[in-house]
């Protein structure tokens, strides 16, 4: 088994791409590096590599009703807990969208009007650079239920060391992404609005059981609370990145601030040991 | 013909529930012998989406025509077309008032949703 490590953040906006690329460029080993923040994947223009290609449809189940033998029971319609199904006097109507794919209807239909088919909601695509094996899941426009292709997407061959770039927030898509990781980087950024965010992600992380440590991005543009809360509450803070045009800079340009400053590949190396020693891999 | 209207209070002569999908009751009023009935409007609360589906529902199951409705999404504007309900949006105000305006004629039917879907 490899060791899976999620760069995770309360807040949008913190860095959490900027943290996980960085990571993947300056580790010394294969790395699968997993954009997993399907709504809006953008890991990939931050690393030199040919356009990601198609890999495979990230598919949900969907209810498939025969109108022949559907005997406009209602049963199907009254089971849906998301009102996927209606019923109107023309017979069952489905609202695929809203459908989380229980099969639930399936098993209440009492004459077996109901099959399932797979319904495409995103693609899995991957790429390739030096050490770096990117895959990313892209949700199709008009989706609203991301959790399927994030589990989709993590499914992939893995190297040893995996590192996850995660949606933000603390819902069902962060904590799809998060879950069986070995060890969680929570981004912040030290203003109120990264505070209250990240108190969010530690109480999840704690809820779920995933240890976990802090990366403060764009240290020293705000206050010192993030730094207290911390303290007060035990929580390593594993790095800090500074306040730096520069690293904007090269951002914008979609480059790695590690492939363009020395100092940033120090900091990243330090930091990438650490994780990995935290998710309980031996650092050479 | 019976007409479902969203209202908040089962009471004659009430205003009109501005919420179609959350509106807690639907007058139901029987145009032949000019009385009201009120149907629950009963939903699952845990689902974040879907309110005007089982409110269409509703009314289509409480045997309404015609629903008199300040507005209505797409969802549900498909579930009352499919059970030949007919939709009147953009109606304000005064249950009975609405009543009579519609029994004159002055209203006319929705060809479809005049807003979009949406969350909560």
């Amino acid at each position: 088994m490899g060791l899976t490590v999620a760069v995770a953040s309360g807040k949008g906006g913190t860095g959490k791409t900027t943290i996980a690329v960085n990571l993947a460029q300056v580790a010394d080993e294969p790395i699968t590096l997993i954009d997993c923040d399907v709504e809006e994947p953008n890991g990939r223009f931050f690393i030199r590599m040919e356009k990601p290609k198609h890999l495979a449809d990230a598919t949900v189940k969907v209810p498939s009703i025969d109108a022949g033998r559907c005997i406009s029971c209602g049963k199907c319609a009254e089971f849906c807990e998301y009102n996927a199904l209606a019923m109107t006097k023309k017979g069952v109507m489905l609202f695929s969208e809203l459908c989380h794919g229980c099969g639930g209807c399936v098993l209440v239909c009492p004459v077996q009007a109901i099959t399932e088919r797979d319904r495409v909601i995103g693609v899995i695509e991957e790429g390739a650079a030096a050490n770096i094996d990117f895959y990313q899941g892209i949700l199709n426009v008009g989706e609203v239920m991301s959790p399927p292709l994030i589990r989709t997407v993590k499914n992939v061959k893995r190297n040893p060391m995996t590192i996850l770039d995660s949606p933000p927030g603390t819902s069902c898509p962060m904590i799809t992404a998060v879950t069986d990781s070995d060890f969680v980087v929570l981004v912040t950024e030290p203003t109120p609005f990264g505070m209250n965010d990240l108190v969010l992600a530690v109480e999840a992380l704690r809820a779920i059981g995933i240890p976990f440590g802090v990366v403060i991005n764009r240290d020293g543009s705000g206050d010192d609370k993030v730094d207290k809360y911390c303290e007060m509450e035990n929580i390593e803070i594993l790095a800090r990145v500074p306040d730096d045009r520069r690293v904007a800079v090269a951002y914008s340009k979609g480059i790695a601030a590690v492939k363009l400053m020395p100092e940033y590949k120090k900091l990243f190396t330090v930091l990438y040991k650490k994780v990995k020693e935290r998710a309980g891999g031996a650092v050479s | 013909m019976k007409i479902a209207i969203p209202v908040s209070e089962k009471k004659s002569n009430g205003e009109i529930d501005r919420r179609f999908g959350r509106a807690p009751f639907f007058a139901i009023f029987d145009a032949e012998t000019r009385e009201f009935a009120y149907v629950e409007n009963t939903q699952n609360l845990n689902s974040a989406q879907g309110a005007g589906i089982q409110s269409a529902e509703n009314i289509v199951k409480a045997g309404a025509e015609v629903l008199l409705t300040s507005s209505c999404g797409p969802k549900a504007f498909k579930v009352l077309a499919a059970s030949d309900v007919k939709v009147i949006t953009g109606v304000f105000g005064n249950v009975d008032d609405a009543i009579k305006k519609f029994e004159a004629g002055e209203y006319k039917a929705a060809d479809g949703a005049d807003v979009e879907g949406h969350w909560v």
